[in-house]
């Protein structure tokens, strides 16, 4: 889990889901070949209207092995069919995809596939256990740069996967361990058609004109993609995949509006039927102004922390970061960024970075720290703090306790939490700058640990990974997401027996007792879990959007006759 | 028109002696209504602060860190004094005004003064650049409530009487925000400008005193860098500079200031160029002076006239070009905020709270437009053909 | 004449050549090494040592600044940063959506700017002459990003969903349906595809309007005011107070006589206006979520895009270059004493 994509999807300015990281779906492909318009008109199903969505930014690149961000993954995951496919209930479930069924060999080292072999490109050519290979063989590729790389650590060579026969591959990895992550590793990658990039430059992939035109497989094809302007996506007329996989819509636009007062505007005049991550102070007045618009929320999916850098002396102390925690009140916050005027809720306190939606695993037991600041300015008391100059900020040594706190620039929420928890620090004597940088700088900033603190979020991941994130950095920058360079020998075993664990039931008391000893530590001010809402024009049905992804059954949506909106 | 008649005009009709009451009812009286307006909108400013703030005089002077005296607060206060006096002044002024013998009549000074105070819209925006200084400096007397102080009042209230201009996402007071938002805008423009003045008269002086491909090659970079809009070469430059980490008010100012110099270069190499024909630099040169000399102590001080009033005018556009790049995130750090930085704050609830975004805007508006009233007003004082 | 603008457009090479020059000199001052400018931590060791072989990112800063200049001349901006698509591809399909609301935005704000002018000229020292005077001056002192969004708030969506409101009560004819302006975009997404091409055209127009009108009220009242002191001092001149001593009509006088010399300086202004509005375009561009250079150009710049950054620079550079060349032709073309030689 929270396998982070990359800087942009981490980062991103809202908390879009991470495809890919929750083994969702699968493939995606691109044809360099032109459209064939006509040919939408011979599909086998009735459809009709079209669904609008408003989307923050364009998307990047469509071969799955080098895409970037969440809106990437969205799109892939529309034109492809899932190796297997899932349905998240307090943990993932694995449906048939592509592959019809599994089973895993008693030494818990290898996972056998049964294949579908019915289906086929846009272009008419089968999708093979060839090109399942020839994708992974990307990943593998140092030239390729995949960020995914991580997926095929723990894979052996000859078995990512192996063939057996046109309908059965076998993968091999090289220890047992949690097999959530094993199958998500094997079965969350959009697949590439061999024949098409076999001799293309592996190391300009992202270049490849297939990046801009994707050879489909799934239920979608792309139609049209304007950059900066729309995506269009129409159903794909070749689809060889199960009859209950054919969409019911003429087609769905993505359109591009940076802003988030434009989006919702349009939203509200109707010029767009969907847009994800609605803020809550809109939330309340949507409800009563647009009864059209449907509110959903999809719970638990991101969260937000602020980072404290160990290796900085003023964060180095456990005391310092457990007076800091009793400092600021998230109660507070909650109440002020993510409940609506009517006392409606949409977060939860967070203890760790395993979510909540993950019941049975996140442990209800470790109980948040109250607000407290007289407890606070003990605590730093005894910790060597104290105004001995009388300016209003606590030192020591001659030392006044002052660090930049940092985030990404283009989201509100962050920034919004910078300054509360700097007029809350200062009440105690502490002082924090403010600091913005752009996405990716902020990132490789974090990465090269070069921070004091740092108001950041994860994205959940949808099984427990938590290696990344807590396992001890070492030398060889491994685990490069640790960013406060935390250190504990007894998470680090806790980790490794979770991970170790074949099946995911019975690692939960490790995991459960790996919280508890991180939210100890404090290594970051945990404060939330929080719901993204999402706005809907009511004339959709079928639709099911849920912590997994807002728009992964895109195909079952549908419109009764009497609410059709467009003709085409 | 003899000058006995210029005089008689001058002297004022008893009615004005009303002035002494209340600044601007005796202008009001004769018909003077610009400076009547603009006048009683100064005694308004300094009364609401007098009102609002003497009351709670002591809490302002030590709301400084852990308790200690604010200076700004002291200096508003002082300032309110300064600046009630002034009002009175020139209320003074028009009830008694002095009697001039022809000589001091017929001086440029006093034509351009005569000028300008006729110029019914150059005044407006005197007024208005007036009234925006006072409220500016008064700040900390005028606004209600602390401008970075966070749940002075329910999130996201509509104005109305408690919170004038509303509340925005924080529950911090916009009109406060406002007040002391000012503050930061108009020094950017001021300093800004200051830098790009003194930058392009250096560089259009040297072009033009020493010529050929001195002035050439200082001409073609001035061209070069007019060439590009300037929004844009801004953005580059913050945003290779900025994005990378260093992040200041100090550098937003410089380098508004080092990309607002060229129009004045151009200015005075013009100016410049057309006194070196005229006799007083010739006897200067002819006297052996140095060129230094020639420069600082003769040839910029009769070139200044035009660079003021491009001055005035450019203060508008350094605010405007300064609220472009808070809008893009490229402006001046939190908590710190500029009226740009407000309107881009306002931008997420534009649609739950549309006045977080609104006044700042009007106040741009309002503070740019007279700016540059008054700069054209100035201008035409300035100019002698439109006398 | 073709003579005329060729020596015209050669004299304009050093100019381009400077304003790449510069933006090479931005890149290599800025904080961070230069070979870190051109890729991404994420960038493949073997795309690592392409890029650098490919622009000599090892040599001394004057070889790499040569290499740049012969691949602008032959329009090889290199490859994205952030995408790896090719740069010219993503600045030729930017491109022309921010010429055609440029374009139409001058078309539009000039004339009504010179309109205004001659309004304010002929009645100087009225109230209609101070009031132009004051509302322009408004409008030419408005943030165009801010004003943008006010008419996003309340034109299209307000006062244009009060339009539909009304129409579909049936309170007012649906002709009026048409004042109901688009928030975004450059057309319909949904409908556009489909549409005739006379509906297309309309379309188009109408998501035209407000950006156009963002980015133009400011020209607009520029122009006015150059047209109005343009024309108030032909109007002294004598050989206007000739023309009046004839007994001519005062609209022959204006039309005739005043406006051809007054609107000489002003057609000057068509050309070199094109930087400013291509300056506002950019964060009009962003609000109304207009695919142009502008949106290109930010995005660049906020991810650090170096290619990307100084392609667009080029490009800015040659429109304003064109802009010049425009200029100077047309006020050529109207002032007969400009002879081309």
């Amino acid at each position: 889990m929270h396998r982070p994509l990359s800087s942009i999807a981490l980062f991103a300015a809202l908390s879009l889901s991470l495809v890919g990281c929750g083994g969702e779906q699968a493939p995606a492909t691109a044809t360099p070949a032109g459209e064939d318009a006509a040919a939408a008109e011979t599909s086998k199903h009735e459809t009709r209207d079209t669904l609008v969505i408003g989307y923050q930014s364009d998307i990047g690149n469509l071969i799955s092995v080098v895409s970037e961000t969440a809106a990437d993954g969205e799109i892939m995951s529309a034109l492809s069919f899932p190796l297997v496919d899932s349905e998240f209930d307090c943990s993932l479930k694995k449906l048939p995809g592509m592959a019809t069924e599994w089973s895993w060999s008693d030494d818990g080292k290898t996972l056998r596939m049964t294949l579908r072999d019915d289906l086929k490109y846009e272009d008419g050519s089968p999708v093979t256990a060839e090109d399942i290979v020839f994708t992974y063989d990307l990943i593998s590729d140092p030239n390729v740069a995949s960020a995914r790389i991580s997926y095929v650590e723990r894979m052996e060579e000859t078995g990512r996967p192996a063939i057996i026969d046109d309908t059965h591959i076998e993968w091999h990895f090289t220890e047992s361990y949690d097999r959530d992550t094993q199958m998500a590793h094997a079965s969350s990658m959009a697949l590439l058609p061999k024949k098409h990039l076999a001799d293309a430059d592996r190391s300009t992939l992202r270049g490849h004109p297939m990046s801009k035109a994707p050879l489909s497989y799934g239920p979608w094809r792309l139609s049209k993609w304007e950059p900066n302007n729309r995506i269009v996506l129409e159903p794909n007329p070749h689809f060889s995949g199960p009859a209950d996989w054919q969409p019911h819509l003429n087609r769905v636009i993505f359109k591009i509006l940076p802003e988030y007062s434009t989006r919702l505007i349009e939203l509200e005049a109707g010029n767009i039927d969907m847009m994800n991550a609605i803020l809550v102070r809109d939330a309340d007045r949507l409800r009563t102004e647009h009864p059209e618009i449907n509110l959903v929320r999809r719970g638990w999916r991101s969260n937000d922390y602020v980072a404290w850098n160990l290796k900085n002396p003023l964060f180095a102390d456990k005391a310092v970061r457990v007076a800091l925690a009793h400092a600021i009140d998230v109660d507070k916050m909650i109440g002020k960024l993510l409940t609506s005027e009517t006392g409606e809720v949409y977060a939860k306190r967070s203890i760790g970075t395993v979510t909540p939606a993950l019941c049975g695993v996140h442990n209800d037991d470790v109980k948040p720290f109250g607000y407290d600041p007289e407890k606070a300015k003990t605590m730093l008391a005894e910790a060597g703090w104290t105004d001995t100059d009388g300016d209003g900020t606590l030192d020591k040594d001659g030392k006044p306790f002052a660090f930049t706190l940092s985030t990404n620039t283009g989201n509100q929420r962050r920034a919004d939490i910078q300054i509360l928890v700097q007029a809350q620090l200062q009440q105690i004597g502490i002082k924090a700058d403010l600091e913005k940088a752009e996405s990716n700088a902020f990132f490789d900033n974090l990465r090269e640990k070069k921070f004091d603190a740092a108001v950041a979020g994860w994205s959940a991941g949808l099984f427990v990974d938590p290696s990344t994130i807590w396992h001890c950095d070492k030398e060889d920058k491994s685990y490069p997401f640790n960013f406060p360079s935390y250190c504990n020998e007894k998470v680090d075993e806790l980790i490794e027996k979770g991970l170790h664990t074949a099946n995911p039931k019975d690692a939960a008391p490790y995991w459960k007792e790996m919280q508890a000893e991180i939210y100890a530590d404090q290594p970051y001010l945990f404060l939330w879990w929080m719901d993204e809402i999402v706005g809907i024009n009511e004339r959709f049905e079928n639709t099911q959007i849920d912590v997994l992804s807002a728009t992964h059954n895109l195909h079952q949506w549908e419109v009764p006759a009497d609410k059709v909106k467009y003709k085409h | 028109m003899t000058a006995i008649v210029k005089k008689e005009r001058f002297i004022a009709p008893p009615v004005t002696k009303l002035g002494l009451v209340f600044p601007g009812i005796g202008h009001l009286a004769v018909g003077e209504w610009v400076n009547g307006l603009g006048l009683m909108a100064l005694v308004g400013t300094v009364s609401w602060a007098i009102i609002a703030g003497l009351p709670r005089i002591s809490d302002i002077w030590f709301s400084g860190p852990g308790g200690g005296i604010a200076l700004h607060s002291v200096v508003a206060t002082f300032s309110l004094v300064a600046v009630t006096a002034a009002i009175w002044r020139a209320a003074y002024r028009r009830a008694f005004p002095r009697v001039m013998d022809d000589e001091e009549w017929n001086s440029n000074r006093q034509i351009f003064l005569r000028t300008l105070t006729r110029h019914r819209t150059g005044m407006m925006g005197f007024y208005g650049v007036c009234v925006l200084l006072t409220f500016t400096i008064l700040a900390p007397l005028i606004a209600p409530f602390d401008p970075l102080a966070i749940d002075v009042g329910p999130q996201l209230e509509p104005p109305g009487w408690g919170y004038l201009l509303g509340t925005d996402d924080y529950g911090r007071d916009v009109f406060s925000r406002l007040l002391f938002g000012a503050r930061i805008s108009m020094s950017i423009g001021f300093v800004s400008v200051a830098i790009a003045a003194t930058m392009g008269t250096s560089i259009g002086a040297t072009a033009a005193f020493f010529g050929g491909s001195v002035d050439r090659a200082l001409m073609w970079f001035t061209d070069l860098l007019l060439a590009l809009p300037r929004l844009v070469l801004l953005l580059a430059i913050v945003g290779m500079i900025q994005l990378k980490g260093a992040k200041s008010i100090f550098l937003i100012v410089a380098i508004l200031g080092f990309t607002g110099w060229m129009g004045v270069a151009r200015i005075v190499r013009s100016q410049v160029l057309s006194l070196k024909q005229q006799e007083f630099i010739q006897a200067a040169q002819a006297l052996g002076f140095s060129s230094q000399r020639i420069v600082f102590k003769h040839l910029i001080p009769n070139a200044m006239a035009p660079v003021i009033v491009y001055c005035s005018l450019a203060i508008g556009a350094t605010m405007i070009a300064e609220a472009g790049l808070s809008f893009l995130g490229l402006g001046v750090p939190p908590p710190i905020a500029t009226w740009g930085v407000m309107v881009n704050d306002g931008r997420g609830p534009l649609r739950a709270a549309p006045w977080i975004a609104t006044m700042p805007g009007l106040a741009i508006v309002a503070a740019v437009m007279s700016f540059n009233l008054f700069g054209d007003g100035l201008r035409d004082a300035l100019d002698p053909k439109l006398r | 004449m073709i003579k005329y603008a060729i020596r015209k457009l050669i004299l304009a090479i050093p100019l381009v050549l400077g304003v790449v020059t510069l933006i090479f000199f931005l890149v290599e001052l800025s904080p961070g090494s230069v070979a870190d400018k051109y890729f991404t931590p994420d960038t493949s060791p073997e795309v690592r040592e392409m890029i650098v072989a490919k622009y000599r990112l090892d040599d001394p800063a004057y070889v790499r600044y040569l290499f740049m200049m012969r691949n602008l001349v032959f329009l090889d901006f290199g490859v994205s940063m952030a995408t790896e698509q090719p740069v010219f591809d993503l600045v030729v399909q930017a491109l022309p959506n921010t010429i055609i609301l440029s374009l139409v935005t001058l078309l539009v704000a000039f004339p009504t700017g010179v309109v205004l002018g001659i309004i304010q000229g002929v009645t100087h020292g009225s109230p209609t002459d101070t009031s132009i005077s004051v509302s322009s001056l408004a409008f030419y002192s408005m943030p165009g990003f801010w004003f943008a969004l006010m008419l996003q708030l309340f034109v299209s969506y307000q006062f244009g969903g009060w339009l539909l409101e009304q129409v579909a009560a049936g309170n007012i004819p649906q002709f009026f349906e048409m004042f109901a302006l688009p928030t975004s975009g450059m057309y319909n997404v949904v409908e556009y595809d489909y549409m005739g091409p006379w509906d297309q055209f309309k379309d188009r127009v109408s998501h035209l309007i407000l950006p156009g009108c963002a980015m133009g009220v400011a020209s607009a009242a520029g122009t006015a005011r150059y047209m109005r002191s343009s024309l108030l001092e032909v109007i002294r001149q004598d050989y206007i107070r000739t023309a009046r001593a004839k007994g001519l009509r005062e609209r022959v006088v204006i039309l005739k006589h005043a406006l051809r010399n007054a609107l000489l300086p002003i057609v000057t202004l068509v050309g070199l206006s094109l930087p400013y509005l291509f300056s506002g375009g950019v964060l009009t561009e962003m609000v109304f979520a207009w695919p142009g250079m502008g949106r290109l150009i930010i995005t660049a710049i906020y991810t650090q895009d170096t290619p990307l950054i100084i392609a667009c620079f080029f490009i800015f550079a040659l429109l304003v270059v064109i802009g010049n060349l425009i200029a100077d032709l047309s006020y050529a073309l109207v002032d007969p004493r400009v002879k081309f030689d």
